[in-house]
């Protein structure tokens, strides 16, 4: 008997069809594993094979601080958040413990931080009027002093605003260890000094190596994290400056760390990439970024005293910029290159605009880029379109 | 209701009805490319028994087409049940006999390959050892256990049971995992760029750096890299909070940001394992390409990058690699170069990239149970085809023959007929 088509579909074959559906569904879908695997070996160094200034235009911000190491202090190696961590053993067999943290922007207010430190020795919470403080300075940056006292721990913490960054150099540990640590502790506060890349290694102390393992010794406690009550970075949307964009400037995606990026070509596949930034504080100042981009192009730092002569100044639409006009080979590309570059320090962060690429582009446009550099109005308060 | 379900499995309508269903999933399939990209197509319209239809608001999945694999099973069971139905033995039938098994087999080959085939790359740098291969586009949350100084174990948790967000627990991890967030594809945010929306971290990489949501790709050149924020939460309360992405572990993602955030926070070292602490326990978190684990090893010792004198033209692609394998004791050098792949406990491994400046080499792997199945089923279609053309010649040559030879002469033997039938006709 021939199979007919029917018009109607009963129930029972519908269900069928759905269990077939769910059920054929299943065998294609994933699922938990879990195995035993040797030991990874240990891996090459990723990412070194490329040339440094194959990295974006990113200014020098992440300042090293040094420091001189008290008597009886045990170094000990960076890692994680932490950027130096100090071992320090009390009377009997008491210890304490010194880290030295930085962050971009406040990481939370103050109240937030006091209420952390005081979750980590089981104090409860206080509010704004009870959080007690006293003024402390790190290498001219004035800061604040706290001293937290548990059933058996103690915290003295020196939070220290630098820049638009937030520093914490943090002393906790065993009561008795702490006590007569502190005195040492705010020695040891005196002899910190936050550093450019021009500062030389210290070899009687010491400086922020780069950590080989940012993530060890996370909640190396042990202990549940109170993670809610840490702070987080904070990062707040930027109202983009009221600029005139040149029209042959082509828009392009931004990097990571970059603002905004344009194109421009040339004839015969030239071509030159023009790229603004921004970061909180002098990031370093105008001499470390100028011989930042100079290594961009493989040309040795200048000195201070050269500065004058390797730079120009003029006044823009708001506030004064810093011109530069360099040429040598692209250490990215092995090609010869120009670069003309702009700093703008303006209210509490200072802008950084690049024009990179082929010589004669970025020659033939040179004073489209000091126009546009000269063209930003970087008021808060401008929401209008963009130029 | 055997005798129907039969009929209904062997009938040619069915058959008809198949490839005209074929027809639509394809055509709607190829449109679907359009809105949601080429792999993302063939994933819900050709490699799957249903094609879902999800209405607006609802996590709903209602099936409302039958999928690639779904119309080749039942392709492949039609023609099956009719030969099984329908088979009679007979010489003259060998022909066909042959066509339609390697069809049959071109047809199961070809689904077991869609079912079991996976492929995967080997990323090896110069000098460094390999014991896994990863998937270029699937990716896990692996939890992995690393006190024991010997060996490391994982529990390796697929990507699409983080998009439903949520709790995951397992037998195999002493703790919970807690989906807060879950970006799809994702972006690392600068401190300029973030947004309102961005995953962020108490611990971890994710304190330093935050991931904004970004639209899924649909360009074939591009992938894409997921970011969550999972939380860790023990019985006791919650033990730590991560931001874990495919940014952090995929290449050549992480190392295009590690160039960017270079000068920023020299300290980030983005594709450091995030570690903590549970019971007594080190841990390892991190969302990562989805790894196909060999008990074998691969050293690269050499990768060469040929070009033509005098010019940027490259003549041949190759990496110098030893292979360890204690479970055979297979120890050796081998050359793996282009179209000249190494076969090995069953996978293929193709010279298929490297890494810039010559510093390392990225091998295909293809694992595929049914490789040979297209070999052999076109070789019998190609046998069958000769014979089934074979037999009608000699038919045909044998009713000439008889036609043409008077009564009672008929010729001796059969394999004579077409030397006879051309005399005929050349010598009337």
């Amino acid at each position: 008997m021939p199979y007919r088509v029917k018009t109607s579909f009963p129930s029972g074959r519908f269900a069928i069809a759905c269990l077939l559906a769910t059920g054929l569904n299943g065998l294609a879908a994933d699922s938990i594993q879990a195995y035993s695997v040797p030991k990874e070996h240990p891996a090459l160094p990723p990412a070194q094979t490329q040339p440094a200034a194959d990295a974006p235009d990113i200014p020098v911000n992440a300042a090293p601080i040094r420091w001189t190491l008290p008597a009886g202090w045990v170094e000990k190696p960076a890692g994680g958040i932490r950027l130096a961590s100090f071992a320090i053993n009390g009377d009997n067999g008491t210890k304490a413990e010194v880290a030295i943290t930085s962050f971009p922007g406040s990481v939370g207010t103050e109240l937030d931080n006091v209420n952390r430190w005081r979750s980590e020795l089981a104090l409860p919470p206080v509010e704004a009027g009870d959080v007690v403080s006293e003024p402390v300075a790190v290498d001219s940056f004035q800061g604040k002093l706290f001293d937290l006292a548990g059933a058996s721990q103690r915290t003295v913490v020196a939070m220290i605003p630098r820049n638009g960054d937030s520093w914490f150099v943090k002393l906790r540990g065993d009561f008795p260890a702490v006590a007569s640590a502190k005195p040492v502790f705010l020695e040891f506060l005196k002899s910190l000094h936050f550093g450019g890349a021009e500062v030389e290694p210290a070899p009687a102390g010491g400086m922020m190596p780069p950590a080989t393992d940012p993530h060890a010794g996370l909640g190396m406690q042990g202990m549940p994290n109170p993670h809610k009550d840490l702070p987080k970075p904070e990062t707040a949307p930027v109202v983009e400056p009221k600029w005139n964009v040149p029209a042959q400037w082509v828009p392009t995606s931004p990097r990571v760390m970059v603002f905004k990026s344009f194109s421009v070509s040339g004839g015969a596949g030239a071509k030159a990439e023009i790229t603004v930034s921004f970061f909180p504080g002098d990031v370093g100042g105008v001499l470390n970024n100028v011989n930042r981009w100079r290594g961009q192009l493989g040309q040795q730092p200048i000195a201070q005293s050269q500065l004058d002569s390797a730079t120009e100044v003029f006044a823009a639409e708001e506030g004064s910029a810093t011109l530069v006009d360099f040429t040598g080979t692209d250490a990215k590309t092995g090609k010869p290159a120009r670069m003309i570059g702009a700093i703008v320090p303006r209210g509490d962060k200072t802008w950084f605009y690049k024009m990179m690429g082929d010589g004669g582009v970025v020659g033939g446009r040179k004073d489209s880029f000091v126009a546009f550099v000269k063209s930003a109005q970087y008021s808060a308060n401008h929401v209008g379109p963009i130029h | 209701m055997l005798d129907r379900f039969i009929n209904f499995l062997t009938s040619l309508r069915l058959t008809v009805v198949c490839l005209a269903l074929a027809l639509i999933v394809v055509f709607v399939g190829t449109l679907a490319q359009v809105d949601i990209g080429l792999y993302a197509a063939q994933a819900e319209y050709f490699r799957s028994f249903f094609v879902y239809w999800t209405p607006r608001g609802t996590h709903w999945n209602i099936p409302f087409l039958p999928g690639g694999w779904l119309i080749g099973l039942v392709l492949l069971m039609n023609l099956l049940a009719a030969h099984i139905r329908r088979f009679q033995f007979a010489r003259h039938k060998i022909g066909l006999i042959l066509i339609h098994s390697g069809l049959i087999l071109l047809l199961g080959g070809q689904f077991l390959t869609e079912i079991f085939q996976v492929e995967s790359q080997m990323r090896i740098e110069v000098g460094g050892v390999k014991n896994y291969s990863e998937s270029p586009r699937k990716n896990e949350l692996a939890i992995m256990d690393t006190t024991d100084p010997d060996k490391d174990r994982v529990v390796a948790i697929p990507e699409s049971l983080l998009a439903g967000g949520g709790e995951i627990r397992t037998p195999e991890l002493p703790f919970a995992l807690r989906v807060e967030k879950y970006y799809p594809n994702s972006a690392p945010a600068g401190p300029m760029s973030g947004g309102s929306e961005a995953i962020k971290s108490a611990d971890g990489i994710g304190r330093r750096l935050s991931f904004s949501p970004q639209p899924i790709t649909r360009r074939m050149d591009a992938e894409d890299l997921p970011t969550a924020l999972v939380q860790v939460v023990s019985d006791k309360g919650p033990v730590g909070e991560w931001a874990v992405s495919a940014w952090l572990t995929r290449y050549p993602a992480f190392a295009g940001l590690q160039q960017d955030i270079a000068s920023l926070m020299p300290d980030v070292k983005v594709n450091a394992p995030q570690t903590f602490q549970f019971n007594g326990h080190s841990y390892q978190i991190a969302l990562r390409p989805t790894r196909y684990y060999k008990p074998y090893s691969i050293k690269l010792l050499a990768f060469h990058h040929d070009l033509y004198p005098g010019t940027d033209i490259p003549k041949n692609f190759s990496s110098d690699i030893h292979l360890s394998d204690p479970s055979t004791g297979d120890d050796r050098d081998i050359h793996i170069f282009m179209n000249n792949p190494l076969r090995y406990r069953g996978e293929t491994f193709y010279q298929a990239a490297f890494e810039p400046n010559d510093a390392g080499t990225i091998l295909e792997v293809v694992r595929n149970p049914a490789s040979l199945a297209p070999y052999i089923a076109c070789s019998l279609v190609a046998l069958g085809l000769v014979v089934q053309f074979l037999v009608h010649l000699f038919r045909f040559a044998r009713r000439r023959a008889l036609q043409s030879t008077p009564p009672g002469n008929a010729p001796a033997s059969p394999a004579l007929q077409p030397a006879l039938a051309h005399d005929k006709r050349g010598n009337p």
